[in-house]
């Protein structure tokens, strides 16, 4: 199981090196959409921080109609993939750090009640 | 003026009506039967029910109305702005919830946390499908969120990126979690096969320190807190809560947030999102299309989960061999997921206690699940 382990973990540090680099693409993403999708699926604010604004002024928050024209995007691929890419990537890296440390907490925690 | 003219102007507000206010009725009345009759997530789902009728009356003083130029403010509205716009109600409910979580199943055997991360797969794969469909991005991670399979992380992402569609988003993630027991079992059986869900896994019988349990919310805090900074909130409440539980010195605070904090504040967290709801936010196609991918992302975690667990059996040696069923587990529903996977168990062979195992993975799909909320932020916010 450890060695199972060990291997994941350096399959996961390897194969995250090519996501790091698309993370750069990642960090415009709005911009690439904007190229990529239909110019409607642009229209939302700038940031996060613009809507909040909108929510707190408005109180029931921005409930106005989006203008967005459905269908199917297939460009849209390129900008969520990487996205999906370092939202996987980064779950399963913090969850091993998150379990090498409850294994050394509960060394301790073992340590401790054998003293 | 004539007695009936008085009457008629005493009623006239009836003829503001609209249809559309009248389906919202229906769909208000059908959460409340659910609720009650079905039990089906009644603490959430028999308010928000409530109030969606409440929110829909014509010209109703529950909400904001514009009266000649003039903004009346409605309780309601009020309530929004004050916990759930500012995120607020979500992250009480979350010390509420941590102080009910015992993470000591995960702390026999945190390798099951592995499942947890696998789980949250849904979560992506809906943000691709919804972008792909024509949400924006915001909107699509805030839909794709509804596979947390968890209410107050789905609040707090959907307000945070200022989603269109909290509302729909609401209703589907609760209704979902209430689905739990419907939606898993096929997707499990699809994927596994009868021998693989007869798999035996032996419990291990490690006692957990109170030292290692009280150190827990702590660093896990830590390292979330600095890899997601902006899931610090969400964590970091919830595992207040849980240090409040284990510390030994707080039980009077630890039954408070467990009982009477969760519960007050779910009260009002159903009746206020039920703003939400009214008939003009809520009556739109996209709903319908929120909660079809709503569906996916809970398909797609449990299908995460298990093909997870399926891998992982690729290379471990034939005695210790792991149950997929509880990779279906990782998707956060706590505890349905995993009496879900215990009761499928039990199902296939009668002396195949599995709910150790999976409530150690149901667990670790709460955490997971709030790193997922997080991360979203993080690559998108």
């Amino acid at each position: 199981m450890k060695k199972l382990f060990a291997v994941i973990l350096t399959l996961l540090l390897v194969l995250s090196l090519p996501l790091f680099v698309m993370a750069e693409e990642t960090t415009t993403a709005p911009e690439t959409l904007a190229d990529t999708a239909p110019e409607e699926v642009t229209s939302t604010p700038e940031t996060a921080e613009d809507t909040a604004e909108e929510v707190t002024e408005s109180g029931t928050g921005s409930e106005t109609e989006p203008e967005i024209r459905f269908g199917f995007y297939p460009e849209t691929a390129w900008v969520t993939l990487p996205i999906m890419g370092m939202g996987m990537l980064g779950i399963f890296l913090v969850t091993l750090v998150i379990i090498l440390a409850v294994l050394v907490l509960s060394k301790i925690g073992q340590n401790r009640e054998e003293d | 003026m004539s007695f009936l003219q008085q009457l008629g102007d005493l009623f006239s507000n009836v003829t503001n009506l609209t249809w559309q206010q009248l389906v919202m009725w229906i769909i208000g009345g059908l959460l409340i039967y659910l609720a009650i009759k079905k039990d089906m997530e009644p603490t959430l789902l028999l308010p928000m029910g409530f109030g969606a009728i409440l929110v829909n009356l014509p010209n109703s003083g529950a909400v904001n109305q514009w009266v000649e130029g003039v903004l009346e403010e409605g309780p309601i509205d009020v309530l929004f702005a004050a916990g759930i716009a500012n995120e607020l109600f979500p992250l009480l409910l979350f010390i509420g919830i941590g102080a009910m979580i015992d993470f000591g199943p995960l702390l026999t055997n945190p390798k099951l946390m592995i499942f947890g991360a696998a789980a949250q797969f849904g979560i992506f794969f809906t943000l691709f499908l919804a972008n792909m469909v024509g949400f924006d991005l915001k909107d699509a991670a805030s839909i794709a969120i509804i596979g947390a399979a968890d209410g107050p992380t789905s609040i707090f992402v959907a307000n945070y990126l200022g989603s269109n569609y909290t509302g729909a988003i609401m209703v589907a993630a609760y209704s979902y979690m209430a689905l739990v027991p419907i939606v898993q079992p096929p997707v499990i059986k699809l994927l596994t096969t009868k021998k693989e869900r007869m798999i035996r896994m032996t419990n291990k019988d490690v006692r957990v320190s109170k030292r290692t349990k009280i150190l827990f919310p702590i660093v896990i805090t830590i390292i979330t807190g600095i890899v997601s900074p902006k899931s610090a909130p969400l964590i970091g409440f919830l595992m207040f809560g849980n240090l409040i539980r284990e510390c030994g010195v707080l039980d009077s605070l630890s039954e408070t947030a467990q009982k009477v904090l969760a519960n007050l504040v779910t009260l009002f967290l159903g009746l206020t999102i039920a703003t939400k709801m009214q008939a003009e936010f809520f009556l739109r196609w996209q709903t319908l299309l929120i909660i079809v991918l709503g569906l996916f992302a809970f398909i797609f975690d449990t299908a995460g989960g298990v093909l997870f667990a399926k891998l992982l059996n690729v290379f471990l040696p034939k005695d210790k061999k792991i149950n997929p069923m509880i990779g279906a587990a990782g998707i956060s529903a706590f505890p349905m997921s995993a009496r879900v996977v215990h009761k499928m168990g039990l199902a296939e062979d009668n002396s195949n206690f599995l709910l150790m195992h999976a409530i150690g993975v149901n667990v670790s799909g709460q955490i997971a699940s709030v790193i997922a909320g997080g991360l979203i932020l993080n690559l998108i916010g």
